[in-house]
């Protein structure tokens, strides 16, 4: 099955989401595919269109609390990232 | 460690004014503060302070000038001398540490002189003081409000419509507990201060959020308050707490099933 990198009955912020989830689950060991979650990131971020807007009300994107939420976590990104 | 008086003295003496990263390292978080108020009140009191070990021979204890109130109470640094003890031995080491106390209490009683003029010159720091007040205020709100909150907490099915008065219903308002109960742990409040071991809560809240169907939140606040109590799952309190049940519970909900999808596409 190919891959269409879209979501299902789901907003595409919810990709943001899904790649928090994913970075966790990395961190802890719960995941050790990397090659998966650098495909969620890309996504999310592709998603952000490099502006860090995390919503769904694209183009023009919104600031809401999530995004500030994502913001700070993708900074504080563990050293075993590297 | 039972030590002589003066040699206790001795070692109360190096621990307080060791270097400042060296009290960081061998201090926990919660005692970091209250090293930084015993610095400020041995400047204070012009060296004037005496420590005895805690009863339970772990701790230290500060006593005043007069040596009668405990100013504090914190974690033993043990010295490499007793690091050395537990080695050797009680016996041959505290001969040793005797004959050497003859030396270096002369050295400490020129130190403590000097010492005295200098800390004359210090004025005690407000800002630690305001620090350690708001700590204590802070913790003391976050407990009070948390043991309310989670005592109206019931666990039976179906989950609860209303907690305080808060509705309950929707995606991810379950969730919301699971990762601010996680968030406990990081700010030091003990796991029994909300009235309920907060890890075993946290444990039974996920066969509740697999039976919603462990929503994409929900996932996220799982895997959150997971995160909270260590990266490393082998030094984890919670997971460490939960039973072979609870743990496949917990990690069914915290992983992320765009990975899992992922997953079985590619395979």
């Amino acid at each position: 099955m190919q891959k269409t990198h879209k979501l299902i009955h789901l907003p595409e912020n919810y990709f943001g989401v899904a790649a928090r989830i994913a970075a966790i689950d990395y961190d802890l060991g719960l995941n050790t595919d990397r090659a998966s979650l650098d495909d969620l990131l890309n996504r999310a971020a592709a998603h952000s269109q490099g502006r860090s807007l995390a919503d769904d009300s694209l183009p023009t994107g919104r600031y809401d609390r999530y995004r500030t939420s994502m913001r700070a976590r993708s900074m504080m990104r563990p050293a075993r990232w590297a | 460690m039972n030590f002589e008086p003066e040699i206790r003295s001795l070692s109360g003496a190096e621990w307080n004014t060791a270097h400042p990263p060296l009290k960081t390292r061998w201090l926990s978080m919660s005692s970091h503060h209250a090293a930084k108020i015993t610095s400020r009140e041995f400047r204070a009191k012009h060296c004037h302070f005496s420590f005895r070990l805690g009863p339970d021979h772990e701790n230290v204890v500060v006593l005043d000038t007069m040596g009668s109130s405990p100013l504090f109470v914190g974690e033993w640094m043990p010295l490499a001398s007793e690091s050395l003890e537990m080695k050797q031995g009680a016996s041959g080491m505290r001969k040793r540490i005797s004959a050497a106390s003859g030396l270096l209490g002369l050295f400490l009683v020129g130190f403590a002189g000097l010492y005295r003029d200098l800390a004359a010159q210090i004025q005690p720091d407000p800002q630690l003081a305001f620090t350690a007040t708001l700590d204590k205020e802070i913790r003391d709100f976050l407990k009070h409000e948390v043991t309310a909150h989670v005592a109206d907490i019931n666990f039976t099915r179906p989950s609860p419509d209303r907690v305080v008065g808060a509705l309950t219903t929707g995606e991810f308002s379950l969730g919301h507990v699971h990762a601010y109960a996680g968030r406990l742990f990081s700010v030091r409040l003990h796991k029994h201060d909300a009235g309920r071991d907060i890890p075993q809560m946290i444990g039974k809240m996920a066969p509740i959020e697999l039976s919603h169907g462990g929503k994409t939140w929900a996932q996220l606040y799982a895997a959150m308050a997971l995160h909270s109590y260590g990266r490393d799952l082998n030094h984890n309190a919670l997971w460490l707490s939960l039973s072979p049940e609870g743990k496949g519970n917990l990690s069914l909900v915290a992983r992320s099933r765009a990975i899992l999808r992922c997953k079985r596409h590619t395979s």
